[in-house]
């Protein structure tokens, strides 16, 4: 099934997915959207969202190398397929047209 | 970097609880973000909003299967509430069956409660089997809904009057522990035999 649009949450994984690169998994994909949002999400959500996203194949996901730090569980690396590239620029065409011409919204020079 | 160790029930938890796909890359992150120096109140925070996540999200994936396999377990305690209501028609006979045979009147009842008390039993097996079955995706949710629903919706089952000695005031936490035990053993055996069926098959 299509889906229709994408939550605030899951827009917020896909973009900080895109933004990491390879490097893209849990702990770094809930950091850069606390840095970047100042958004605190547990990784319970970012990994139900990240599951969510995966199941609609709009992210794909690798398994990573182990560490004893991790208790010899290995990360899961994810990156966008080109289906999610494609609804996350659908996302961001409508949300700016939605943006444009709000005279509320316009930058103070001030 | 020193290793210490994080919160055992946490942790326990954690293995028991979660059932997503990404489970132990999940649990791998919170182990090194835990080793990084976060608090045990931080871990434990994790913790339970990552169960209450996976619960949402197994409601989510069951959607229909899940209704249907609660709505199914229902079906089959009002059927067996039916079965019930014929196997106390005859609980008269049964009785003075007894009786001639020189059992006193308490036991006589005694026995007769127990065969009932069995045949209610029974139901919850069943119903908690078939439960399972129906949503075998995510048998545990399904199970757990069913057996809280069966807790705010006591069944008014009709069963013997108990006399003294054995009369007990409150019989409700007999039924409802009954209800609850007799779910949750239909449920394991659903998933015993799942297992067998997957150890069989290979898949």
């Amino acid at each position: 099934m299509k889906r229709q649009h994408l939550s605030q949450t899951e827009l917020m994984v896909m973009l900080a997915i895109l933004r990491l690169g390879r490097e893209a998994y849990g702990i770094p994909i809930a950091d850069e959207i606390n840095k970047r949002t100042g958004r605190e999400l547990t990784m319970g959500v970012v990994y139900s969202t990240l599951g969510r996203l995966e199941e609609d194949a709009l992210v794909r996901s690798e398994t990573g190398e182990a560490t004893a730090a991790r208790g010899g569980r290995a990360k899961t690396y994810f990156e966008l397929t080109a289906k999610g590239l494609k609804q996350v620029r659908e996302t961001q065409r409508s949300l700016q047209s939605l943006w444009n011409g709000i005279p509320q919204l316009r930058s103070d020079p001030a | 970097m020193t290793s210490r160790p994080p919160p055992r029930i946490a942790t326990w938890l954690l293995q028991r609880c979660l059932q997503g796909r990404h489970a132990a890359s999940l649990i791998g992150d919170l182990l090194e973000l835990y080793q990084q120096g976060r608090s045990r109140g931080w871990y434990w925070r994790q913790v339970l909003t990552a169960i209450v996540a996976d619960i949402v999200d197994a409601a989510r994936a069951s959607g229909r299967s899940l209704i249907v396999a609660v709505a199914a377990g229902w079906v089959a305690i009002v059927l067996w509430r039916e079965l019930n209501a014929v196997f106390i028609a005859y609980t008269g006979d049964i009785f003075w069956s007894l009786r001639r045979s020189g059992v006193h009147r308490p036991e006589g009842l005694l026995i007769a409660w127990g065969l009932g008390a069995l045949l209610r039993s029974v139901c919850y097996v069943a119903s908690g089997w078939l439960v399972a079955r129906v949503n075998a995706r995510h048998p545990a949710l399904a199970v757990s809904i069913f057996a809280a629903s069966v807790l705010l919706i006591p069944v008014p089952w009709q069963q013997i009057r108990m006399v003294e000695p054995y009369a007990i005031d409150a019989m409700w936490p007999v039924h409802y522990g009954m209800a609850l035990v007799g779910i949750f053993a239909g449920a394991w055996l659903a998933s015993r035999r799942r297992q067998r069926y997957s150890m069989i098959t290979g898949s």
